[in-house]
């Protein structure tokens, strides 16, 4: 059966975050609380939330298990490695070094529930990799092809791993063509163990048009971005869906696409499989 | 008074270090022998997707095998064991990333059993306590008279029910207890999850994978490592930590 190989140190498995650094994305996106908020900002918080949870799920008392391996690509007037900090200019990167390289550490203060009926005021610190850039074109072709050499290369060293997870996030406008073929023969490429998985997070200035995570239907999408995007994601593994069912109450059919406007994707990273998950943990 | 015979066997996640083993067990020294108060006998397995979970797993064994933790005090003994993982955890600064991780506090089943010696010595009753998917079977006549808490395969998933250090999802709402009685010739296997899972796979299809655990547990051949590495091969059993703790009555 596809998507079950084992996530270990042994057997890492790849994580490409594709990020749209194009001028588009200093527009910006519907949100009460924060009128001025920018899609370039959503995308780096987005970002850096996904990092931060992938690292935290590797996290062990000796250290960061190197699980996964992680690229991120950004586009925009330039196309490369994104990341900032001491890991700049680096393609691939293993988890460990991600979670003891962040370009900074930022604190607030968060009130939680004490468990015992108080509250609990607490300082969270927060990694910061990326910082916002909304600059150049949107040459998603370009960039879509930076990341298929990367996950053919990752695919000749690691033949068995769980297939790589691409993680897109973009406004949709892609300024050097369609990018479907370019998709299409991205999750074309294989491990022994599937196909890779490419998930597309769009972020839209569109404040009339719904947040939708994970449809099975193009049907109800606002525009012909939003349907490229949906035709073009991965269908969510049968792990991802039971995850999403029990642990987030969604209620996601067999034909769930990995797509998601203007929502949150944390739980494509919650559901991989790297050993016993409690079901009560929050 | 008959004897008993008492035995554990574990190993650690292929491709892990002995270190880095997350299950935990408890069992009395066999020369302690079975009287009427109970020996108790545990089995933990710590969550993989937390941090210091075996750590709390031993305090769970703990808890239920020294400090005799019921149902009805497990409150109380599961805050005690947390303190103590706080205490633990937060003795040195941690990175981001553990302290967030911490944060969340560490995740283990548990499967306790006690057993007690009636007054006419060959038999007698025992009760269980669980929460999550490391289980207990018992057997007798060469039949599988128990299984706890779960008795189907597929009840196993990588998202069990545990319990948590965490006052905010300590887990107690999954607590199981149970009881029976057992006489002369009866065994009884704890067992985590991975072991547990192959054990009731093999039972549905029509196997006796028992004849399996004696020859592990009292022949010694082949031996707990080489066995277990032989199932992991075939596909038999996840890779995980695996834990065993037999216990028979004569004859069995």
């Amino acid at each position: 059966m596809a998507y079950t190989a084992e996530i270990s140190r042994n057997n890492p498995t790849l994580f490409v975050f594709l990020i749209d650094q194009s001028g588009s994305m200093a527009d910006s996106v519907p949100d009460s609380e924060q009128p001025d908020r920018r899609k370039a900002d959503a995308l780096a918080l987005a970002i850096n939330r996904l990092l931060q949870n992938l690292v935290i799920r590797c996290a062990k008392e000796e250290g960061v298990r190197d699980y996964f391996s992680v690229c991120v690509i950004g586009y925009g007037s330039k196309i490369g490695p994104a990341f900032s900090g001491p890991l700049a200019g680096r393609e691939t990167v293993p988890i460990s070094d991600v979670g003891n390289m962040p370009a900074r550490v930022e604190q607030k203060i968060k009130k939680t529930d004490d468990g015992a009926g108080g509250i609990l005021e607490q300082t969270i610190r927060l990694p910061i990799w990326f910082d916002p850039v909304a600059d150049g074109g949107t040459p998603m072709c370009s960039a879509l092809a930076q990341a298929h050499g990367v996950v053919q290369r990752w695919l000749e060293e690691h033949p068995d791993c769980f297939p790589p997870v691409v993680i897109h996030i973009t406004d949709g406008e892609s300024t050097d063509g369609n990018p479907t073929n370019a998709m299409k023969t991205l999750t074309a490429l294989p491990s022994s163990d599937g196909s890779v998985l490419l998930f597309n997070i769009h972020i839209s200035s569109d404040g009339t048009a719904k947040p939708v995570a994970f449809p099975d239907t193009a049907a109800n999408l606002p525009n012909q971005y939003a349907q490229l995007l949906f035709e073009s994601a991965s269908p969510l593994t049968y792990n991802m869906r039971a995850v999403a069912n029990s642990q987030h109450g969604m209620n996601l059919s067999d034909g769930a696409r990995g797509y998601v406007f203007n929502g949150d994707m944390v739980l494509v990273i919650q559901a991989l499989d790297i050993g016993t998950r409690p079901s009560n943990l929050r | 008074m008959q004897d008993f015979y008492i035995d554990s066997f574990h190993t650690q996640k292929a491709g892990n270090t002995a270190s880095e083993y997350e299950d935990a067990f408890w069992m009395p020294v066999p020369t302690a022998g079975l009287r009427e108060e109970g020996m108790r006998i545990a089995v933990a397995d710590g969550a993989t997707d937390a941090m210091y979970s075996g750590l709390w797993a031993r305090l769970l064994v703990k808890a239920y095998g020294k400090h005799r933790m019921t149902g009805e005090t497990a409150q109380d003994h599961l805050s005690r064991a947390a303190q103590v993982w706080d205490r633990a955890v937060g003795r040195r600064p941690l990175p981001w990333y553990a302290e967030e991780k911490a944060r969340s506090g560490a995740y283990a089943a548990l499967i306790g059993l006690e057993l007690s010696r009636g007054a006419d010595g060959d038999s007698g009753s025992w009760s269980a306590l669980a929460c999550g998917d490391s289980c207990f079977f018992h057997l007798r006549h060469d039949a599988l008279l128990e299984s706890f808490p779960l008795t189907r395969s597929d009840e196993f998933s990588s998202m069990p029910f545990l319990l948590g250090s965490h006052p905010r999802s300590r887990g107690l709402e999954g607590m199981r207890s149970g009881g029976g009685t057992w006489q002369e010739g009866d065994c009884f296997y704890l067992m985590s999850d991975a072991l547990a899972s192959w054990f009731l796979t093999r039972c549905e299809a029509g196997d006796v994978p028992w004849q399996a655990l004696r020859d592990v547990t009292i022949a010694k051949q082949p031996t707990f490592e080489e066995w277990i590495f032989s199932l992991r091969r075939e596909r038999a059993v996840k890779n995980d930590d695996c834990t065993l703790i037999g216990i028979s009555f004569e004859h069995c």
